[in-house]
């Protein structure tokens, strides 16, 4: 259903109400909202259900408590899942609304109807509301009333109820006593032995928050034992997992155990059957480093991820590829140039250019975490390997980081082995890439220096300019404008406003309109000597152009350019050319014109 | 104009199925008649009453079937009868009609695959797939609640409506609809392990969804050539493994069932093994004949059974080079191939199926026989589904005989009993013991 039906509908019985109860105009919605609660019309119903709260200030907190949350339990259990959504997401807050946190409890028994639905992201919600709510709870709250709804879940007859189960334990730890803190742990631990695999896999997404309620001991003696079992899981799905685990688990138990439980998981699963789950270490690689700590970093995760490096499926050498700036972060610089850099130098080979353009883009931020010496002489050749790419983003993901090796090395270096790469992507056939190396035109010549740009690239940002494509045309005329910014007014008088000059002259009109928009987008930047001097005198020369669609620019970038020019020149130029389009036979030249001459006034 | 008008009134005309249960007593032999559901008098069957597709749920309790029309229907096992015995719990409409706008063909509402989803509440969730569009449905008693009072508008006091149950209904909800990923004809739907994915494969490829995300599909295996002209073999059927979650195997119209491993790449370009046989006989039509119609694993996983044409055969997962056994479902027809091949009837699909404890295999044939082996390959049942079951030593047709295919079949998952599908009409056949 449409948004505008709905609003239809929705004034239609605002309509009919509003007849009924004249006088009543505080209450009035809050009643529509209650009747719409059991409405037909689902979109009324998500609407009332949105809007609890209203209903609720309505009732107040003993109503909403006697009356409002016992209906919900009773009829609004069944509904559409946008519904459920929503519902279980206004009960996270609804703690003021029955009237604090002693009547809080009354919460959680619709919460855990909606625990129990067969629609995973309203379980979600459900559980993430109960969070909220039971962080809020008095010990002995969480005693008598949320732990035998833990249980009872926990013991629930579908996965859909055992696996939201397994999202609940870890707020409740830290509130209850002893015993029940062991009957939690047990619970927990019966949760991962589940036969289902999705509860399996809610316990090991869960397993890391939960373990971080507990004492370090108790981590190492009953945490590990789970992790343990769910790492051999023969679901893949399960395993990539207890990765996440490896990471927040390593951070909290002593160095011994990381060699003895966390260690072996890593490199069992790095060393996977199944790709997928070489794929999440690839992904997660730094957390992991992070979590066994700098020397056992250097002694053994290296050689892991030299490995994925050189894994057989694509998508692993990807990620392996992409996250290399942030692994390197965790390696020594000589473990990256005795280690890292002669894999990278296989991938920079790699036969698939996902690799090469995920490991083109992350490859230059390496240089900040090595020396000046060794980035020339171990990265720099890289560098110009994926220059010279057969595969455009390869080349494009070099150039569009430049920033990060100017910062070590200069670009000078490169500029021998750019200018080529860069006039290539220019003249690429694909308007996309020529337009991606457009947007970094500013960017490069203000790194190798406006001599460089004169020299060789001025003329490529011309040709831009008469390109087929509209938008790299337009494109072009903002990177003259970047430019400008960059090198000056001064700059822009003796290069650019020449060239411009040049297309002005061209037979075809669409170049003379690129021209103007290039003049009107350049007016802003330059100071008012040469706006003067330079620029009105391109525009007048246009006035009298054969094709309508230029006259009217003219009247346009007149209009742009008044404001910044004196009086005089307004005047003397300007005006007699506002003039003579006012009387154009065009309407759009003549609707321009008088725009134009308002601004002189 | 005239076809759009006839298309109204095919709608109008879509009644009810009409059910006949009629029970019958004991009988002799190892399969007894149980009860059917359909019209097995009508002459003249339409096309939309064909039954194209049969599945019982893991639990055994329901049984799902699936017709021409786009109609599915769901049995539900009678508790109260000691035999397995069914009646009507509910029927809806999955698919319709469509009209592909863009190759401006007629998508057809026929259910080509059901899948029952394992239960994660009381409600009851199945897979159903036309030519081109997988459904997710839900099927649940609804309890339907009246609005007793409404706010009074001249009190001015907020009332909360009182309600009152009214009635319970069986409801049907599309949850879900995986669709606009299929350029060929999806032939197969097959529910992971896992929980959360399913495949779905067409001629050509065969797609991974996850359950919860309908957008996004993942292409697992892809075999079409750059240039058609090239295409030397087509998908009929893929299946995933029983528990592993990596495993599944689809077969194809060059007398191969592969087996690949969703943990060796992203895409499974290669296949782990490959059964076969190759080389064996020559003949005009062997090609033909050789092309598997459908595999499935057996319920330990360790063995694979595959359907050609002519045979029923099984193979070690282990072993590639031959099958372990070979039935001959019916060899009467090898002489007879040239017409088969005229009416088309060579081309025919049958499905195959594995009993609960792995010791049997079904299959179906024509002149609405099913065969029943016994996995050693001592046992042989054939018969007719008739009101009485008449076991035959060998099969034997007439040119008549050749519309009245068994092509969908079903074994309870674990008592012994049988789903057959005679064309129009569903027999329900249980063993004697």
């Amino acid at each position: 259903r449409t948004r505008t039906e709905r609003e239809k509908k929705k004034k239609q019985t605002k309509h009919k109400n509003s007849k009924m109860s004249k006088g009543n105009d505080q209450v009035y919605p809050i009643a529509l909202l209650i009747d719409e609660l059991k409405h037909e019309d689902v979109a009324l119903r998500l609407n009332s259900i949105q809007k609890l709260h209203f209903i609720a200030s309505g009732l107040g907190p003993a109503r909403t408590r006697t009356e409002l949350i016992p209906f919900i339990k009773q009829t609004c259990l069944d509904d559409e899942d946008e519904v459920l959504l929503a519902l279980a997401e206004q009960l996270g807050d609804f703690i003021s609304a029955v009237g604090g946190v002693q009547h809080a409890t009354e919460l959680l028994s619709p919460l855990e109807s909606l625990c129990m639905v067969e629609e995973a992201s309203v379980r979600d919600k459900a559980v993430e509301s109960l969070n909220k709510i039971v962080a809020q709870l008095s010990g002995n709250q969480v005693e008598n009333d949320f732990m035998p709804i833990v249980t009872k879940l926990s013991a629930g007859k579908w996965f859909t109820a055992r696996s939201s189960a397994c999202g609940l334990c870890a707020v409740a730890y830290p509130k209850v006593g002893n015993d029940k803190q062991k009957n939690l742990r047990n619970l927990y631990m019966t949760l991962c032995k589940d036969g289902s695999p999705m509860v399996r896999r809610s316990a090991a997404k869960y397993l890391g928050d939960f373990a971080q309620q507990m004492k370090d001991d108790v981590v190492a003696t009953e945490i590990l034992p789970m992790f343990n079992q769910l790492k051999k899981d023969n679901q893949d799905s399960v395993r990539l997992l207890a990765l996440d685990n490896c990471a927040k688990l390593g951070k909290m138990v002593s160095q011994n155990d990381v060699v003895t439980h966390i260690l072996p998981t890593i490199k069992s699963c790095a060393t996977d059957k199944s790709w997928r789950v070489r794929y999440m270490v690839a992904e997660k690689f730094k957390e992991l480093c992070e979590a066994v700590g700098p020397t056992i970093t250097k002694d053994k995760m290296v050689a892991y991820y030299v490995d994925l490096c050189k894994d057989t499926e694509v998508e692993v050498r990807t990620s392996a590829a992409f996250h290399v700036a942030d692994v390197c972060s965790k390696f020594t610089s000589d473990v990256i140039v005795n280690n890292v850099l002669p894999a990278l130098a296989q991938l920079v080979k790699d036969k698939s250019e996902h690799v090469r353009s995920s490991l083109a883009k992350e490859i230059m931020a390496l240089s900040a975490q090595l020396s000046k010496e060794e980035t020339i002489q171990h990265l720099l050749p890289l560098f110009l390997n994926l220059l010279k790419d057969e595969y455009p983003d390869v080349r494009l993901n070099i150039i569009s980081n430049l920033e990060h090796v100017n910062r070590v090395i200069g670009v000078e270096r490169l500029s021998q082995s750019l200018l080529p790469a860069i006039m290539d992507l220019a003249e690429d056939k694909n308007w996309r890439v020529r337009r991606a190396i457009i947007d970094y035109i500013p960017l490069l010549s203000t790194q190798l220096g406006m001599n460089f740009f004169n020299d060789k690239l001025s003329s490529i940002c011309m040709t831009w300019l008469t390109d087929s494509v509209y938008l790299i045309r337009e494109a072009a005329s903002i990177n003259l404008c970047r430019l400008t910014e960059a090198f000056g007014s001064e700059w822009c008088a003796s290069h650019l406003i020449p060239k411009l000059a040049e297309l002005n002259k061209r037979p075809n009109y669409l170049y003379r309109m690129t021209s103007l928009s290039a003049i009107g987008n350049l007016s802003s930047e330059l100071n008012k000597q040469v706006v003067e001097s330079h620029i009105v005198p391109l525009v007048v020369q246009l006035v009298d152009d054969p094709v309508p669609n230029v006259r009217f620019n003219v009247a346009k970038t007149f209009e742009k350019i008044i404001p910044m020019v004196s009086n005089n020149v307004i005047m003397e130029h300007i005006k007699p050319s506002v003039e003579r389009l006012q009387q154009d036979k065009d309407y759009d030249v003549i609707h321009f014109a008088s725009a134009a001459a308002s601004a002189i006034h | 104009k005239k076809k759009k008008g006839k298309k109204k009134l095919n709608k109008l005309k879509k009644k009810k199925m009409t059910f006949f249960i009629k029970k019958k007593g004991k009988q002799e032999g190892e399969w007894r008649y149980q009860q059917h559901f359909g019209d097995i008098h009508c002459k003249d069957v339409k096309e939309e009453d064909i039954i194209s597709a049969l599945e019982f749920d893991k639990e055994g309790k329901y049984l799902a079937i699936g017709d021409g029309g786009g109609r599915i229907v769901i049995l539900k096992k009678n508790p109260q009868v000691k035999s397995t015995e069914f009646q009507v719990l509910t029927e809806f409409q999955s698919h319709e009609m469509k009209f592909d706008t863009l190759k401006s063909e007629e998508i057809p509402q026929q259910i080509k695959q059901i899948k029952w989803v394992p239960k994660v509440n009381d409600s009851l969730f199945l897979l159903t797939s036309n030519a081109k569009t997988v459904k997710l449905w839900k099927i649940y008693r609804k309890t339907l609640h009246k609005v007793v009072t409404q706010q009074s508008p001249t009190t001015g006091k907020l009332e909360i409506p009182r309600l009152s149950d009214s009635k319970v209904i069986m409801a049907h909800n599309p949850k879900k609809e995986y669709k606009n990923a299929h350029e060929f004809t999806i032939n197969s739907v097959s529910t992971n392990s896992d929980g959360e994915t399913f495949l779905s494969a067409d001629d050509l490829r065969i797609n991974l969804w996850h359950m919860d995300y309908p957008d996004a599909k993942h292409t697992i295996v892809d075999i079409k050539p750059d240039d058609m002209k090239n295409l030397s073999e087509v998908i009929t059927s893929a299946t995933f493994h029983n528990t592993d979650c990596n495993q599944f195997i689809y077969t194809t119209t060059s007398g191969v069932t592969k087996l690949c491993d969703l943990r060796t790449g992203a895409t499974c370009g290669h296949h782990e093994r490959e059964f076969s046989l190759k080389g064996t006989e020559k003949g005009f039509f062997t090609e033909t004949i050789a092309a598997v119609s459908d595999a499935k694993f057996s319920p330990d996983g360790r063995y694979i059974l595959s359907r050609d044409y002519m045979t029923l055969k099984i193979w070690d997962v282990k072993m590639e080079k031959r099958p372990l056994k070979t039935f001959y479902v019916h060899e009467c027809l090898r002489a007879k191939l040239y017409d088969l091949y005229e009416n088309d009837c060579i081309f025919d699909k049958f499905d195959c199926h594995w009993s609960g404890d792995g010791r049997q295999v079904l299959t179906g044939s024509y002149k609405n026989t099913f065969n029943v082996f016994d996995v050693k390959g001592k046992k042989h049942y054939l018969s007719e589904c008739a009101r009485k079951l008449k076991p035959k030593k060998e099969a034997n047709f007439s040119l008549l005989d050749y519309s009245k295919k068994v092509l969908r079949t079903a074994w309870h998952p674990y008592d012994q009993s049988l789903a057959i599908a005679t064309v129009n009409s569903l027999y329900i056949i249980n063993g004697n013991s």
